[in-house]
């Protein structure tokens, strides 16, 4: 999608009609639009939207107050006043332009504006320059770019933090999917178990007894399954949310002067004793391998040492190797003569004792088989050395990690008792919370592996009834029909999982890659986002080598949340373009889309340096950009990061009604601009001027 | 897991799907597709059954 022009009629501050102009160029792809605080920046982000999916910010007061207030006064009573919103834009290289009217009665002279009626429609240009309406304009602005990535996409600056929350993500994990082309695959997924249902049910009514016995039995691990994803999604995001609010607690606590030196002993405290944790862990996985490759060692060792001595007394007996090889004394009598001269081939003396040797000489394969099984016995002698040696350095390591885990633990707990000794409330009721904190997170995990366990105990069972199934004796044919298409479907169900699986992580996995990227190139602390497995989006800080949560600070929250957006639309864009635009299979690829990033106040909450990194990425994040700035907030830094990028700039003039107003101007292109304006007929209104040269 | 390994990784489960249930995952992406376009997520089971029913009768 790639936005053209934004017609605003009426609609909020902004009387009459109005026009914005985007810059959508490759290299000038930036459109920057500077109003004062109030002028009508929110209210355009809120245009977008509000066109696009009907939707209003919560910052967005008076929603019921479209209509242009001045309109609405001058509509006589009994008369009908509207508002609309007309975006155009293109897609896929066609052109659309979509319309939306909020209608509302004037049913006295003072009525306020009420339950206005809102229509929308949505039409295609024509090769003819004609138009033909789309049939159902909301699915297709969701199929264009989802509504539940709007937030994403339409950022208000100010309002960030709800963003990176645990439930921001986990809302739009299913938007994230959509857009990467994996929806498909989840909305099968949760229409499958309905129909398997159906499925088991015509095989259980056909009343064969040991099928509809097994048919039962999948039944009730199925509703079983149902109730632990739900309960595993609750434990998770519990798990999320005390994770979340120790990270803030232990940065507030790094910030308090009286607490600074205690969290960072406490910081080093935690992390020596995670590493040591992961110590004994690897020493006891290190230990499982040595029992698993080399355990049964020490109870053949007494065998190992009679063999050894069984071949040692054969030795010695001179019976292994053998000095004459039977083959030898063959040959001889083959060819009748002995070494000595005597003839064999007669009855004699001389061919009695070369026959009695042969009954004495080795066999090749019994002394191939002693040579073999010596030289295994003395290896294994040797890997009893090294396992021995193995358990012991594992013992050791154990032993090691054991005493620095206590040492943390010690340092930890008196770190606790020197903050209970810190009369100042706000570190005593942060140092209460963060232990209630840890406890109920232990309870958390260990109910999460609980509930783990028993929703892999449950598959299992579902598995050996569906292995069951699969050789019940049937009699009848429809029976027989009924399972076949009961085990089809249950089998495309779980091609449809693993499937999914591998996409999810495929798209997980890219993301965070990208996030990673962008967010090294805005941020200069040294932290490392990551997107988890349920796509939560985490900051970490490597402290004394381990990595560690930290709780966002608003700048870092928003680079954070710039970051996700860059890396989503990048990859969106990466995937629209490899595939061309055009379906693929969708069980092995996705289509992606190109999108815009629409953004008010952006760098209203930033300290310089920030400004600087995130106007310099911004050009690169997305393939069109719409920011709304203050005149504080496009200045300096923004203002010289931006302007190469600049391919249509507006400034909204605000025409107050207030006669105590200072006027002022904004100087842009060697021109100063109305900013702020009296308005002579005293109502408030807002209108844009385009920044001739850009 | 590597861009390659996965699209290897999705081959190699198609090949090892039996024939009726790779129709009827042609059928029921098709179904899906249908509807997501259509914006409407009821009454699927009962296409995908239709779909089942057809491919093994």
């Amino acid at each position: 999608m790639k936005l053209l022009s934004l017609e605003i009629q009426d609609f909020r501050q902004f009387r009459g009609s109005q026009r914005l102009d985007f810059g959508g160029d490759v290299t000038k792809n930036v459109t920057l639009i500077h109003g004062a605080n109030g002028a009508g920046k929110t209210t355009l982000l809120n245009a977008f939207t509000w066109t696009l999916y009907n939707k209003l910010s919560a910052d967005f007061i008076y929603p019921e107050r479209l209509i242009n207030d001045a309109t609405w006064a001058e509509t006589p009573p009994g008369s009908k006043a509207r508002c609309a919103v007309v975006l155009e834009f293109e897609h896929k290289h066609a052109y659309y332009t979509l319309r939306r009217i909020a209608e509302a009665e004037k049913h006295a002279a003072t009525s306020p504006q009420r339950d206005p009626k809102v229509s929308v429609t949505l039409s295609m240009r024509t090769q003819d320059q004609g138009s033909e309406a789309i049939v159902n304009p909301n699915d297709f602005v969701n199929a264009v770019l989802p509504g539940r990535l709007h937030h994403f996409f339409f950022l208000n600056g100010e309002r960030f933090e709800h963003l990176h929350s645990n439930e921001a993500f986990s809302d739009i994990e299913q938007a994230i999917k959509t857009l990467l082309g994996v929806a498909v695959v989840e909305r099968a997924l949760s229409h499958l178990p309905e129909a398997e249902k159906r499925l088991r049910k015509e095989l259980k009514d056909l009343g064969e007894e040991e099928t509809a016995a097994i048919a039962g039995e999948q039944e009730r691990e199925r509703d079983l399954q149902e109730e632990l994803d739900r309960d595993m999604k609750v434990r998770r995001r519990e798990v999320d949310a005390s994770r979340d609010e120790l990270a803030a607690i232990a940065a507030r606590l790094r910030d308090l002067q009286s607490t600074k030196d205690y969290q960072r002993h406490r910081d080093e405290a935690t992390a020596s004793l995670h590493r040591a944790e992961a110590s004994i862990e690897d020493a006891g996985v290190r230990r499982g391998q040595l029992l698993n490759d080399r355990g049964f060692l020490p109870l053949i060792n007494e065998l190992l040492d009679q063999t050894l001595a069984t071949y040692e007394e054969l030795r010695v007996r001179k019976e292994i190797p053998t000095p004459i090889k039977a083959q030898f004394i063959e040959d001889l009598l083959e060819h009748g003569t002995c070494i000595c001269g005597a003839d064999l081939k007669v009855e004699g003396t001389a061919r009695d004792h070369l026959l009695e040797w042969k009954q004495r000489a080795g066999l090749p394969d019994v002394e191939e088989a002693w040579s073999r099984l010596v030289a295994r016995a003395k290896s294994y002698q040797d890997d009893v050395d090294r396992l021995r040696d193995g358990l012991d350095e594992a013992d050791t390591r154990v032993g090691a990690a054991r005493a620095q885990a206590e040492r943390a633990k010690t340092e930890l707990s008196e770190i606790e008792h020197l903050l209970k000794g810190i009369a100042a409330e706000d570190v005593s009721r942060l140092e209460d919370r963060r232990r209630e904190l840890d406890v109920a997170q232990e309870t958390q995990l260990k109910e999460l592996g609980r509930l783990e366990s028993k929703r892999e105990a449950s598959e299992k069972a579902y598995k050996d009834a569906e292995n069951r199934l699969r050789v019940a004796t049937i009699a009848s044919q429809k029976a027989q029909t009924a399972r076949s298409r009961l085990i089809a479907v249950e089998e495309a169900h779980q091609v449809l999982r693993t499937l999914l699986e591998i996409r999810t992580e495929d798209v997980r996995r890219e993301l965070d890659e990208r996030i990673k990227k962008t967010f090294q190139t805005i941020s200069y602390k040294n932290q490392v986002p990551s997107l988890t497995r349920d796509f939560t989006l985490r900051l970490e800080t490597v402290v004394d080598g381990q990595r560690m949560s930290v709780a966002k600070s608003t700048g870092e929250g928003q680079t954070l949340t710039l970051a996700f957006v860059g890396a989503l639309a990048d990859l969106a864009r990466e995937r629209y373009e490899a595939s061309d635009g055009k379906p693929l299979n969708p069980l092995l690829s996705t289509t992606g889309g190109i999108f815009p990033l629409v953004s008010d106040a952006i760098f209203g909450t930033l300290d310089e340096s920030y400004r600087r990194e995130v106007a310099k990425a911004l050009p690169q994040l997305a393939p069109q950009v719409i920011l709304m700035v203050s005149k504080a907030q496009g200045a300096g830094v923004v203002q010289n990061e931006l302007s190469p990028y600049i391919g249509a700039e507006y400034v909204i003039d605000f025409r107050t009604g207030k006669d105590d107003v200072r006027e002022e101007t904004l100087q842009l292109r060697g021109k100063d601009l109305p900013y702020i304006t009296r308005a002579t007929d005293g109502s408030d209104e807002a209108r844009l001027t385009k920044v001739e040269g850009s | 897991m590597s861009e390659a390994s996965s699209t290897d990784a999705i081959r190699e489960l198609m090949a090892a799907t039996s024939e009726n249930t790779k129709k009827i995952l042609a059928e029921i992406i098709k179904i899906e597709n249908a509807k997501i376009h259509e914006g409407s997520p009821y009454g699927v089971h009962k296409d995908i059954l239709d779909a089942v029913k057809r491919i093994i009768s």
